[in-house]
């Protein structure tokens, strides 16, 4: 198998790509024809009922499970000619029940494809080391063998596993499907803050839609081995393409993804420029419409202004700062508990500001949804 | 029913150190008979040990790669271990003296060989037995896992399936070895030596000191055999809990 990209794949096209793939089990048709491409760089969220076909669509992505009909693609490559155990040690992959061996210590489980990869021992143990950090666990538990790990410690070493090899797919049956409710939760934080640093193509399966919402970029909802709805999450609740959809989703779930969607996509394209001095701030009253975060006075405190055609108006001292990180729910709080208010947005890594009413952050969810494509119609 | 129930158990869980008083007993009872023939005592355990290592040699190889060709099939798997539970049935004493016309032939009717070749065919159940459920209860998403990150088949067996078989391959080992040494006192009937030649001397001669002698060192032959395996075993199966 050829380890380079193929030149014909730029870094948008889709990571995978499942083409007309009809799939059986004996005389079972768990899927007829069906058709799907994941985002690089994104995390798909596969959901649906119980045997609704998931488990069997991630088989699909790496080649445990072959297709009767039609073709599967990853970076490219055709599944059906390709070397299949390579390309595996080039895929996460954590499951449910976590699948660590119980004979290898937490070391040895981490260190399973780096090794099967043939890595100088330094390097995989500054990898593993690496790894422990990432994912919290303290490194004295190194030497401990699976059964002397919490339950969600396990999971956390199965991601560390999966990502040892540092793939760039990473695919996720259900990991966080057994813990409990807190533990599930941390789980999920941890692995988004994971993600936003790593930006791996994830395909994760989920049955439980407050996940999906959480963790989704995009959800596949699959229903009796086909794809019923794929969109963003919002998509799926303001803009459900049938009563499957509706019923699956439930109606109280808007507020779920208002409470902990990221305001990280929804950033208003106009900047703030910052900590001008007054006297500058005037000299550029011809400068375009925008914000402006500057003291009415050197040293006193910052005040947002509005620069439009009538010049530099002030609108607001000491203005509410957010992190980009922080949810659409804590916006809409400041946003809503004050008329007219107007809240600033920091993104930690650009060190950029935005700033957004109600009206900036309603119009940036519109112009998403029109953007996005239209909901894949049930074939 | 509990008052009945409660006594039993009391008795089962003094029974080692009932087994173990009446085995310091006999000790001292037969001392002066053991220490009159302590050269013969050695020999006839040293041949005894060595039947058993002879045929341990060649059974656990085949009974494992019998296990472990089967373990995935139904079918040869029902039919090795049908014909090793055939086996087993056979009287031991029967199986030996069968040996005798079958061997002949070949000019090994009596002694060592067709000894050895009774005690694998006894031992193969065990060691087939053991070596399939341990290969078969691997649990599977382990080896899922194992295959989904990019392990060979060939790798998910020799460093995922059995080494984690091992304990349960260790085990039908023990419990094939153990047996063997009982079974092969019957190996001096057919001249193979080792300890059943005290316990059948001796009851050819009506001797009791000479059979229980010979009973004796047996047991702790095979008590020492059983500690020293499941010793290895615990040793092996130290990161899993105990059952
Ligand atoms: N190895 C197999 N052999 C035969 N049938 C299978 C096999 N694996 C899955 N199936 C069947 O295929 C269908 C889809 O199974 P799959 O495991 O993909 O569903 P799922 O969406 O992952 O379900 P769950 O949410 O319960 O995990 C089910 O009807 C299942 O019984
Ligand atoms: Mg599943």
């Amino acid at each position: 198998m050829s380890t380079k990209t193929p030149p014909e794949t730029s870094s948008d096209a889709p990571a995978i790509v499942l083409e007309n793939v009809t799939c059986r089990y004996g005389a079972l048709e768990v899927f007829k024809q069906i058709s799907l491409g994941i985002a690089p760089g994104q995390v798909t969220v596969l959901i649906g009922p119980s045997g609704s076909g998931k488990t069997t669509l991630l088989g699909l992505m790496n080649g445990m499970v072959r297709p009767q009909s039609g073709r599967v693609l990853v970076r490219g490559q055709d599944l059906a000619r390709a070397d299949l155990i390579a390309l595996r040690r080039r895929i996460g992959y954590v499951i449910q029940e976590v699948g660590l061996f119980p004979h290898y210590t937490v070391y040895q489980n981490i260190a399973l494809v780096p090794r099967l990869l043939k890595w100088e021992e330094a390097r995989i143990r500054n990898r593993v080391e690496a790894l422990l950090g990432l994912i919290r666990i303290p490194a004295d538990r190194l030497n401990a063998y699976p059964d002397q790990l919490s339950g969600g410690q396990q999971q956390r070493v199965g991601v560390a596993r999966a990502l040892a090899a540092d793939p760039d797919i990473l695919l996720m049956d259900e990991p966080f499907g057994a813990l409990d409710p807190i533990t599930r939760e941390q789980l999920q934080d941890d692995f988004l803050a994971l993600q936003r640093r790593l930006h791996k193509t994830v395909v994760f399966v989920t049955h439980d839609m407050d996940e999906a919402l959480k963790l989704g970029d995009r959800i596949v909802l699959l229903n009796q081995g086909r794809i019923v709805q794929a969109g963003h999450p919002f998509q799926f609740l303001l803009q459900p393409a049938n009563d499957f959809v509706r019923s699956f989703v439930g109606r109280h779930r808007l507020l779920t993804a208002i409470r902990l969607e990221q305001l990280q996509p929804w950033l208003p394209s106009v900047q703030v420029a910052e900590a001008l001095p007054r006297q500058e701030a005037r000299a550029r009253q011809k400068a375009p419409p925008g914000w402006l975060l500057a003291p009415e006075q050197p040293d006193s405190e910052p005040v947002l202004w509005q620069r439009g055609r009538a010049g530099l108006q002030r609108v607001q001292a000491r203005p509410t700062v957010l992190q980009a990180t922080d949810t659409l729910e804590s916006a809409l709080a400041v946003l809503l508990s004050r008329p007219g208010s107007v809240l600033l947005i920091r993104d930690e890594p650009t060190d950029q500001m935005a700033a957004a009413t109600v009206a900036d952050l309603q119009g940036a969810l519109s112009q998403a949804l029109r953007e996005l494509n239209p909901p894949e119609a049930p074939r | 029913m509990s008052m009945l129930g409660r006594w039993i158990e009391k008795l089962l869980a003094s029974l080692p150190w009932l087994l173990a008083v009446t085995a310091a007993g006999l000790l001292v009872k037969l001392a002066p008979f053991l220490w009159a023939y302590r050269d013969l005592a050695l020999l006839l355990s040293w041949q005894h040990l060595r039947l058993i290592g002879l045929s341990m040699t060649i059974a656990v190889p085949l009974g494992v790669l019998i296990g472990g060709l089967t373990y995935g099939r139904a079918l040869p798997g029902a039919l090795a271990l049908g014909s090793a539970s055939l086996l087993m049935t056979i009287p031991s004493i029967a199986l030996f003296g069968a040996m005798i016309p079958l061997l002949a032939p070949l000019g090994a009717g009596v002694g060592t060989i067709p000894a050895v070749l009774a005690l694998i065919l006894y031992s193969q159940l065990p060691i087939i037995r053991n070596t399939r459920t341990g290969l078969q209860s691997v649990p599977a998403p382990v080896l899922r896992t194992a295959l989904a990150l990019g392990m060979s088949p060939w790798q998910v067996f020799w460093r995922v399936r059995f080494p984690l078989a091992w304990p349960f391959i260790l085990s039908g080992i023990r419990i094939a070895m153990v047996s063997a040494v009982g079974i092969a006192s019957v190996a001096a009937y057919i001249g193979a030596g080792g300890l059943g030649r005290w316990i059948f001397g001796g009851i050819r001669r009506t001797y009791p000191d000479m059979v229980l002698a010979g009973a004796l060192l047996i047991s702790l032959l095979a008590v020492a055999l059983d500690r020293t395996l499941f010793t290895l075993q615990r040793f092996f199966q130290r990161y899993r809990e105990q059952p």
